[in-house]
């Protein structure tokens, strides 16, 4: 009998094979049955006398229908922002499983009544409101919704052991709330639950339009209560299977991967079609457009870089929408030659806006003339502005123009499309002999010193503007920025007319009577034109991609990524 | 050996704490706070909230009280919490780390055996068509820029092609815990990022390589008869593999930090990701926590390399100064 020789090099070799070939077999990826259909099944029935095939047709087994969309990507996305404290921004996902008052509208310009059958107010100055539910609601959990639970969720908001010091600023617009949110209180005053359908809030000031498209169900008051206001504020349990009360409720929360939400059967306007809503996170934009392609994910918001390359793929649309953020040159009057009325003209005369519109945004933006793109908030005296240089070098020669240094334009905006956008404005005003260098800086920074006024002159920026006069307050109302540089204390310090539009922005977010609001949001309108306060360019739409197996999909790329009824109980996957 | 060692254990605690102190003195240089990156600017926020965020977050704090504040918790085991999105900093960088290290360790593993074996080819077949061709295209995986190499790689391989997915680790609505699906998400990003380690060993392994076959005790062994394989793997690799192994050594600390680019592209959730975002956020705490746990790693790298050479150089001696 031959011995067979084992030797140390045989050994190795086989073991180097064996590891490959388990490597090579561990990588083969993993087969995902995604449907399974069983059409036929054939039954064989013997009986004595004589064999018979029967064949039973049963009906085909429902696919599941599961959407993956990137709902997160883009301006204003807040990928995993579970925490209310930590958001302000990128509340469509929320919507999905978090329900508010009212819903926007696709304009975000109107209120469609989503948890709320009524809201008006009950005093003649205001201050009190009364919200009625609708009746029969129900958490995801079969638990009943009440308004209950609504005033639990303020009592949380304004509690100082779960947000700290941002509790009196949320609270002080209450009667009592600053008292509670100091612990001085043990409950808010102004918050009162008639029944439990009925809510009424009592304001400090008078509150002449209520928006109840903030107010969102997310703090269900038989699950919450279990924890105390600071275990609620670490931030450890906003994973937890806790109720939801929209079209969809919380499933599964993979970390920086995904997040799975399933059908809500509680749902109030019925069970949604879909059985599974995936939010997948991605770091980049370019990612979530290849996993578009690939069709990994339905639905991600794009860029207007990738639209035209995008609109010639079959199997998918491209939804546009208003931005509803005007885009213009913010000026600082705090630089003397700025406050010279005819050097603001010949910078908008400077720019053929129009050129921009049609290249760089090929045709999709409407060019602005004041903040407002709202047609209501246009009145037609307006100033055009159109493009005439050799009348931005009169007008600057007429000034005496000149520029000691070269002024930097500085944006947060770092997409490609902005870029280009800042370099044509810098060729613009170059050629009329306004020296300007694009600088990008990242958000934090910008802030840090954009809105006090310090070390600009021109910055590129966006405003949202849908919710008309109230959008306005924060950047053009004196007295907003106490930490601003100079006398005026706002960003761009004292302008014309600071005190006329301060007055009329009051009486436009303040005043009871509509007429009288209408005529005051007009008024700033006319000095925002007529004074250049700012250098107005235009209301950019932006983008969302949707695949077309995907029916009844909307989308509405509102600011802050708004909540809007987007219908998602009708979203159905049709192969 | 035990005395320098713990001598030189000792000397790293103040060079840790200076770090600290001058990486947490940039940060709070740097414009912008963490409160500053949580509202956007499009919107109306006022001035009170925003000053009621920065207090909520002891921004209002001096720095030197923020800092020991910082360093007591962190004495305590405690590297605090993401003022982003109140995480607890240990536990995250720990599950972070994991990701980076499989997907760095595996790139690092395939550039080794591919970038040595391919040097080691190219040398013994100098000026060979295969020997251009490698140089040719190490030259390009050096030169091409980490983020084009990924997308690149994507689109072709993840979009055309349709053999891996685009990016993530897992499989959405899968199980996040099945092994085969995450080596299936590992495969692309772990392959072009091994494209640079490739070129690089490759391009350092030929080149030590061919310096030592020309070595006058290369000539000696053959002269004594050896078998030319024997020369080649025993006196010729061993040699050639000193420098080879300095470099390897010097890129390991690097796995720790995570290939930002790569990570960035496939939505790979690892150190790489987790320190620029904390850096874009002002993420103090994190930004914190990712710095001590790096400076950590680099010094005790350090520390194992000297220990590594005394071992296989026997010129080299570790000792202390009384010593």
């Amino acid at each position: 009998m031959t011995a067979i020789k084992s030797t140390r090099r045989k050994f190795l070799r086989m073991a180097a094979l064996a590891g490959g070939s388990l490597a090579l077999a561990a990588c083969t990826p993993a087969v995902v049955e995604r449907t399974v259909v069983v059409e036929k099944e054939v039954e064989k029935v013997v009986t004595q006398v004589v064999e018979r095939t029967v064949v039973v047709e049963k009906e085909p087994t429902p696919v599941e229908q599961v959407m993956v969309g990137a709902f997160d990507v883009g301006p204003h996305g807040c990928p995993q922002c579970y925490d209310p404290l930590k958001r302000s921004v990128g509340y469509w996902w929320l919507t999905k499983m978090w329900a508010p008052l009212a819903f926007w509208d696709e304009t975000g310009t109107k209120a469609i009544p989503e948890l709320a059958e009524s809201w008006e107010p009950t005093s003649d100055d205001g201050r009190v409101w009364r919200i009625t539910l609708r009746p029969g609601l129900k958490w995801s959990d079969g638990e009943p919704l009440t308004m209950n639970d609504l005033r639990y969720q303020f009592r949380l908001m304004y509690n100082p052991e779960y947000a700290g010091e941002r509790a009196v600023t949320g609270a002080r617009y209450f009667v009592g709330g600053e008292a509670y949110a100091k612990g001085e209180a043990d409950d808010i005053t102004g918050i009162k639950v008639l029944d439990d359908l009925t809510i009424e809030l009592t304001y400090v000031d008078p509150m002449p339009i209520l928006n109840v498209s903030d107010i969102y169900f997310e703090f269900a008051e038989h699950f919450w209560s279990q924890f105390t206001p600071a275990e609620i504020a670490s931030g450890q349990h906003y994973g937890d299977a806790r109720p939801c009360c929209g079209p969809f409720m919380w499933s599964r929360w993979v970390k920086d991967q995904y997040t799975e939400a399933v059908a809500n059967p509680y749902y109030w306007r019925g069970r949604p079609k879909l059985d599974k809503l995936i939010n997948r996170y991605f770091d980049n934009e370019t990612t979530a457009v290849l996993a578009l392609q690939r069709g990994e994910i339905d639905f991600t918001y794009i860029g207007r870089d990738v639209v035209p390359s995008l609109k010639r793929v079959p199997g998918y649309t491209v939804i546009a929408g208003s931005s509803g953020v005007a885009n213009f040159i913010a000026l600082n009057f705090r630089e003397p030659i700025i406050q010279d009325l005819r050097v603001r003209q010949a910078m908008i005369y400077a720019l053929d806006r129009e050129k921009i519109i049609e290249t760089l945004y090929l045709g999709t933006a409407q060019k602005l003339n004041c903040l407002f793109s709202q047609a209501q908030f246009n009145p037609s005296d307006l100033t055009d502005y159109p493009y005439d240089p050799e009348k931005a070098k009169a007008l600057l020669a007429e000034a005496n123009f000149t520029q000691e240094a070269e002024w930097e334009l500085i944006t947060y905006y770092s997409d490609q499309l902005s870029t280009n956008v800042m370099q044509a404005i810098q060729k613009y005003w170059a050629d009329v002999g306004i020296k300007v260098r694009p600088r990008t800086v990242d958000v934090p920074t910008f802030n840090s010193f954009q809105p006090i006024g310090k070390d600009w002159v021109v910055s590129y920026i966006g405003q949202s503007h849908f919710r008309g006069a109230r959008d306005a307050m924060g950047r053009w109302a004196n007295d907003q920025r106490p930490d601003a540089l100079g006398e005026c204390k706002n960003m761009h310090g004292c302008y014309p007319s600071i005190d006329e539009v301060t007055a009329d922005l009051k009486i436009a977010t303040s005043s009871l009577d509509g007429a009288a609001r209408l005529e005051a949001t007009l008024n700033v309108a006319r000095t925002m034109n007529a004074e250049l306060t700012d250098i107005w360019m235009w209301a950019a739409e932006r983008y969302g991609a949707v695949n077309d197996r995907v029916k009844n999909f909307k989308f509405a790329p509102l600011p802050a990524n708004a909540g809007f009824y987007d219908q998602s109980e009708l979203w159905e996957i049709v192969p | 050996m035990g005395r320098y060692f713990l001598r030189r254990l000792l000397i790293y605690i103040p060079v840790g704490l200076l770090v600290t102190l001058l990486v947490f003195t940039l940060a709070d240089l740097a414009p912008g706070d963490p409160a500053d990156w949580l509202y956007s600017p499009e919107l109306n926020m006022t001035y009170e909230e925003i000053q009621a965020i920065k207090e909520s977050m002891g921004l209002n704090q001096s720095p030197v009280v923020r800092y020991v504040q910082w360093l007591r918790q962190t004495a305590q085991g405690n590297l605090g919490y993401r003022m982003k999105n109140g995480d607890p900093v240990g536990p995250l960088i720990a599950t972070r780390l994991k990701r980076t290290l499989v997907l760095g360790g595996v790139a690092t593993a395939f550039g080794i055996i591919v970038g040595l074996g391919l040097g080691i080819y190219t040398a013994l077949h100098q000026y060979s068509w295969f020997d251009h061709l490698s140089g040719v295209l190490a030259f390009l995986g050096i030169s091409m820029p980490a983020f084009f190499v990924g997308v690149l790689g994507l689109y072709i391989f993840g979009l055309k092609l349709q053999w891996f997915p685009i990016g993530g680790i897992t499989t959405p609505g899968g199980d996040p815990d099945d092994l085969r699906d995450f080596l299936y998400h590992l495969i692309l990003p772990a392959a072009l990022l091994s494209s640079n380690h490739v070129a690089g060993y490759f391009r350092y392994m030929r080149m030590s390589m061919l310096e030592v076959l020309h070595a006058d005790y290369l000539t000696t062994a053959r002269a004594k008869g050896m078998r030319e394989r024997i020369v080649i793997l025993r006196h010729a690799l061993r040699n050639a593999l000193l420098p080879v192994v300095t470099v390897i050594g010097a890129s390991i600390p690097g796995l720790f930090g995570g290939a930002v680019f790569i990570e960035t592209i496939f939505s790979w959730p690892g150190m790489g990701m987790l320190f620029i975002d904390g850096v874009n956020a002002r993420d103090y705490p994190l930004i914190m926590g990712v710095t001590l746990v790096m400076t950590s790693v680099i010094l005790l790298a350090n520390l194992l390399t000297d220990i590594a050479y005394s071992l296989v150089d026997p010129r080299i001696r570790l000792e202390t100064r009384s010593n």
